[in-house]
């Protein structure tokens, strides 16, 4: 087990610098560099100051030897300063990051609290009228898009009723409702595919988990339906569900861009698309970076959390 | 079997949620008669848009989506349908279901090519490496895995962003490249199961050489599950470009694209609703036909799997 666990870090640890090295070299292909916006216009056309500040700047520095320092420095967490507005991207990554991380949980939270009910209700029902459908209806859920339910929620709810706010962000300190009823929306247009999902998988398991000798036991001891599909079905069912709720955290934080931008939250998906559209090459390559550090992090834990639950990876039978 | 990692499991049934729900009915007359109904409608929606864009330039009913009814002819903007307009105008006062047809092209050419460069070249390079194993394996496995450990929207920002012009050919050909990696663990995936049957054995024990076994046993075997994945896909990519174009950065206007009809109305949405309502259907009616179709290939594949 411990060799598995080695082998498995050594692979995430190869992938990062891998992928340190992709997102190094992809940002460096942008056409221009930082130079065009370090450098005032004035001094734009006189070519000594600028290739003095160039080589300041180390923009001359053969690519490898950039990356080099580039990664020295995001080794030990500094991943450089925007040019723009010279704030270091771990400041701007601090400021930018709860937001994110709060409709992140939100958005899984909902789908989650929606899903288990579903799923178990479809598997016990399995083929009758109230499992197809609930099939049915999540079938249509996984295929509405996230900034399409965020249009329709924010037209409803804001505009029409004027219930929840459309736009913007309040802090937990400042006001508390306030802050949930900011993310409901959002976190709702998050949640509504990936509790498709989820409920799909809880379904599946759950299905195959009726049939086990156990639950037959369970009932011939005369336990009631519901105690056996909360207490010894549930849980032998939620393997598959683990790991992609896992995966999906991770894919979300990277994925909330969209709605970030649509509900007007400054998290780092609006800071990944205004850094791009400004083409602030120091916040792009940094924010990237970041992103896909947690991703593959948290790809990593949701490995070991399978080598811990199924005890057959455990001795390595599989 | 010690090396088959967590991540080999059903990409496609974790994906969408659907996991060995196995379809009892055979194949007994054919692959229409036992196609349920809400394939056939999807199939038959997704017939539909691809011959509307394909044709669109050919067929008199659709106008021109970039032309200015109200500067040219006085109609008005945000009107509801009418005989002249079925699905009515959106605020410049242009033809919808004009714009919704034309709309289809841009999604439909992006999905094909992200469903074409994956199956193509992701397909055999999966199957490739899942048959010969060893340190091809390795290397390509792990190329794959750092492409895949950036999340699909991040990367495919970026990499639209380092173009200047984003026409359709550069958007195609980005998430093209793109759906290389994801279509390569699938195929890798099941032509490592496929690779242990018992008739690739009977192949390698008559001494067929290993490229024929891999065009004549893998791949064949490989292709199906492969094709469900590809329904699925293309829905996610339908979505992907369509969150581009929300966002600005798919093919530029006036090319119109589903996304960027949808955030163009949305302005106007306090007085006309419907205009945000068309692409928006539009485009759930295709990723919901994509995916039923997906599920369905794979309830067809699992159900004659298991009648091998």
């Amino acid at each position: 087990m411990q060799k598995l666990i080695a082998a498995r870090l050594l692979r995430a640890v190869a992938t990062l610098f891998a992928v340190s090295v992709l997102t190094f070299f992809m940002v460096d292909l942008l056409p221009g560099d930082l130079g065009d916006i370090l450098i005032p216009a004035e001094q734009q056309n006189d070519r000594a100051i600028v290739e003095q500040l160039r080589e300041e700047l180390g923009l001359n520095d053969p690519a490898f030897v950039r990356y080099g320092n580039w990664l020295k420095d995001a080794v030990t967490g500094d991943l450089g300063e925007s040019a723009i507005t010279r704030q270091p991207v771990s400041t701007l990554l601090s400021q930018r990051l709860p937001i994110t991380l709060q409709l992140t949980l939100f958005a899984i939270g909902f789908a989650l609290i929606f899903a288990v009910p579903l799923g178990i209700i479809s598997a016990y029902r399995q083929g009758r009228f109230s499992d197809r459908a609930i099939s049915g209806g999540l079938q249509l859920g996984l295929s509405i898009p996230n900034f399409v339910v965020g249009v329709f929620l924010i037209w409803f709810f804001a505009e029409r009723l004027g219930w929840l706010p459309a736009t913007g962000w309040t802090r937990l300190t400042e006001s508390v409702s306030g802050n949930v009823k900011g993310v409901i929306l959002p976190a709702v247009s998050l949640a509504l595919v990936d509790m498709a999902v989820f409920s799909r998988l809880i379904r599946a398991d759950m299905i195959s988990t009726l049939q086990e000798n156990y639950v037959l036991s369970a009932k011939a001891k005369g336990m009631s339906d519901r105690f056996i599909l909360a207490r010894h079905a549930l849980r032998p069912s939620s393997l598959s569900l683990i790991t992609v709720v896992g995966l999906n955290i991770g894919s979300l934080l990277g994925g909330t861009v969209v709605i970030e931008q649509l509900f007007a939250m400054g998290g780092i998906g609006r800071a990944l698309i205004d850094a791009i559209t400004k083409r602030d090459y120091v916040v792009i390559q940094g924010l990237t970076v970041f992103i896909a550090t947690v991703y593959v992090f948290i790809n990593m834990t949701v490995d070991f959390i399978y080598i811990a639950v199924d005890p057959r990876i455990r001795s390595g039978r599989t | 079997m010690s090396d088959i990692a967590p991540e080999d499991i059903d990409v496609t049934a974790l994906a969408t949620g659907m996991l060995e729900d196995v379809d009892d009915s055979r194949d007994e007359g054919g692959w229409f008669a036992t196609m349920p109904w809400s394939a056939r409608i999807a199939g038959g929606w997704l017939s539909l848009i691809i011959f509307l864009a394909v044709f669109a330039d050919f067929l008199p009913f659709i106008k021109d989506p970039n032309f200015l009814f109200g500067v040219f002819e006085g109609d008005d903007n945000n009107a509801g349908p009418s005989s002249k307009f079925i699905l009515g105008t959106d605020n410049l006062a242009r033809d919808i279901f004009a714009r919704l047809v034309y709309g289809a092209r841009v999604s439909l050419i992006v999905a094909a090519t992200a469903v074409g460069c994956g199956l193509i070249v992701g397909g055999f390079l999966g199957s490739l490496v899942g048959f010969v194993r060893g340190r091809t394996e390795s290397a390509v496995m792990a190329m794959v895995d750092v492409v895949l450990a950036f999340p699909g929207l991040v990367l495919l920002l970026v990499m639209v962003s380092i173009t200047e012009k984003r026409s359709l050919f550069v958007i195609s050909l980005v998430v093209g490249l793109l759906s290389i990696p994801p279509y390569t663990r699938v195929s890798r995936a099941n032509a490592l199961s496929i690779a242990n049957r018992e008739f690739v054995e009977a192949a390698r024990a008559i001494g067929t050489k290993p490229f024929r076994i891999l065009i004549r046993e893998v791949i064949p075997n490989v292709l199906p599950s492969l094709m469900a994945y590809a329904m699925v896909a293309a829905a996610f990519i339908m979505v992907l470009e369509g969150s581009l174009a929300f966002l600005g950065l798919s093919v530029q206007p006036p090319t119109p694209t589903w996304g960027q009809m949808i955030f163009q109305a949305r302005a106007d949405m306090r007085q006309a609703v419907w205009p945000v309502v068309y692409p928006s259907m539009a485009l759930v009616f295709t990723v919901l036909s994509l995916n039923i179709m997906g599920d369905w290939l794979r309830k067809r594949n699992a159900s004659r799997a298991s009648a091998l």
